[in-house]
């Protein structure tokens, strides 16, 4: 059995986080999980990004009441909503919080390729 | 030459439950976009996603017979994003847990569909580049 | 290849699987070679919670034989050498004693999972 590349390859200095959430902050506290994670994983030196899908992307919304989302960006921790998903609830990039980036579902798949730990909620 | 890669999936949500079906099998339509062999292995409900008596119907709230409703069925994403693999020479590999599957009466699957195990899983991802797990709420 | 896996949907159709899913699987994976860990996490935290019990319900007259034993599942992963993690704020959180707990899990705060996560090379949320 061939072993994966993530074997073959030493340990990187750095290694490459997704967190995919998918579920309605305002509704699920445990949302706050994901957050806590990738702050925590880029303050320990890691380099992790949020991917918002489904009804995550509501707390993406400039004017929703999602501290959490504004948190990250000053954290400096990526976040990335799912097009799809934007266009499906009718939030034009316009009316994205601030540091917030639309995106295609394709990172996901980039980043499986090139061997980050993707993490789905 | 560039190297294939190859993702492993494992799938809980059974169909027509969670948004995270129609999500993951877009991931999957754009994995294989990118060249990429898919494995995926559905466990509990998920051994549902490929089975086979799924059946259209008409929607009298909108006003369509069966036909113009065109009822989009999860069985029938799973046949095209495999016809879609091996039409770039890929392959696209459904393993439904067994257990699953027997728990639940449901072995009736569309062609393409292995029935397998935990360790099937386990292998798949020790061969594949990358897994991710989706699991359910 | 070295897999955390975690685990926070507690109690999700145990009574019905007569076991909790994941654990199951994980203990399955071992099984298949896999050497693997779990981080408990949000309800399933109390899965490491000692008193459990849960008798055989009976639906209709058709009676269950075996009533799931999550505590005995998580216990018997530990005895193969598993390593138990649990999430020490959801454990506090829920008012959940460590001495009142399976003796091999292991608190872990959040501060200290992305030295956790490190060490794995897949780390699998269920």
């Amino acid at each position: 059995m061939t072993p994966p590349k993530r074997q073959q390859t030493e340990e990187a200095k750095v290694k490459d986080y997704m967190i995919v959430e998918t579920r309605d902050m305002m509704e699920t506290r445990d949302s706050e999980w994901t957050g806590a994670l990738a702050t925590k994983l880029n303050q320990a030196g890691e380099c992790a990004a949020i991917f918002l899908a489904e009804n995550a992307v509501l707390a993406a919304r400039a004017m929703a009441d999602a501290p959490m989302i504004k948190q990250l960006v000053e954290d400096n921790v990526p976040i990335f909503a799912d097009t799809f998903a934007l266009d499906e609830r009718g939030i034009a990039s316009c009316h994205l919080t601030e540091g917030v980036r639309p995106s295609n579902i394709s990172r996901i798949a980039d980043k499986l390729i090139d061997g980050s730990t993707v993490i789905w909620r | 030459m560039e190297t294939i890669s190859t993702l492993t999936f494992a799938l809980m949500d059974a169909p027509f439950e969670a948004s995270r079906t129609t999500t993951v099998l877009r991931l999957i339509d754009s994995a294989l976009d990118k060249g990429c062999n898919i494995n995926v292995f559905a466990y509990e409900g998920a051994v549902y996603l490929p089975f086979a008596l799924q059946e259209p119907h008409a929607n009298a709230v909108h006003g369509h017979d069966v036909d113009e409703e065109d009822h989009p069925l999860p069985r029938e994403w799973i046949a095209a994003l495999i016809d879609k693999a091996e039409g770039k020479g890929l392959t696209l590999k459904w393993v439904n847990c067994g257990l699953c599957v027997d728990e639940r009466g449901a072995h009736q699957a569309i062609a393409g569909v292995e029935r397998g195990s935990p360790a099937d899983f386990w292998k798949m991802s020790v061969g594949s580049n990358n897994t991710l797990v989706v699991g359910t709420n | 290849m070295k897999v955390l896996n975690i685990i926070s949907c507690g109690y999700r159709a145990t009574l019905e699987e007569q076991d909790d899913t994941i654990v199951w699987i994980t203990h399955a994976i071992r099984g298949a070679g896999a050497d693997i860990d779990i981080l408990l996490r949000g309800p399933a935290t109390n899965y490491v919670a000692t008193g459990q019990k849960v008798s055989p319900i009976s639906i209709g007259g058709r009676e269950q034989k075996h009533a799931p034993d999550i505590y005995g599942q998580v216990a018997s992963l530990a005895g193969k050498e598993a390593k138990i993690f649990v999430a020490a704020e959801d454990m506090d959180s829920r008012g959940l004693k460590r001495e009142d707990c399976l003796p091999a899990a292991q608190p872990i705060r959040t501060d200290d999972l992305p030295t956790l996560i490190r060490g794995y090379d897949a780390v699998w949320h269920w």
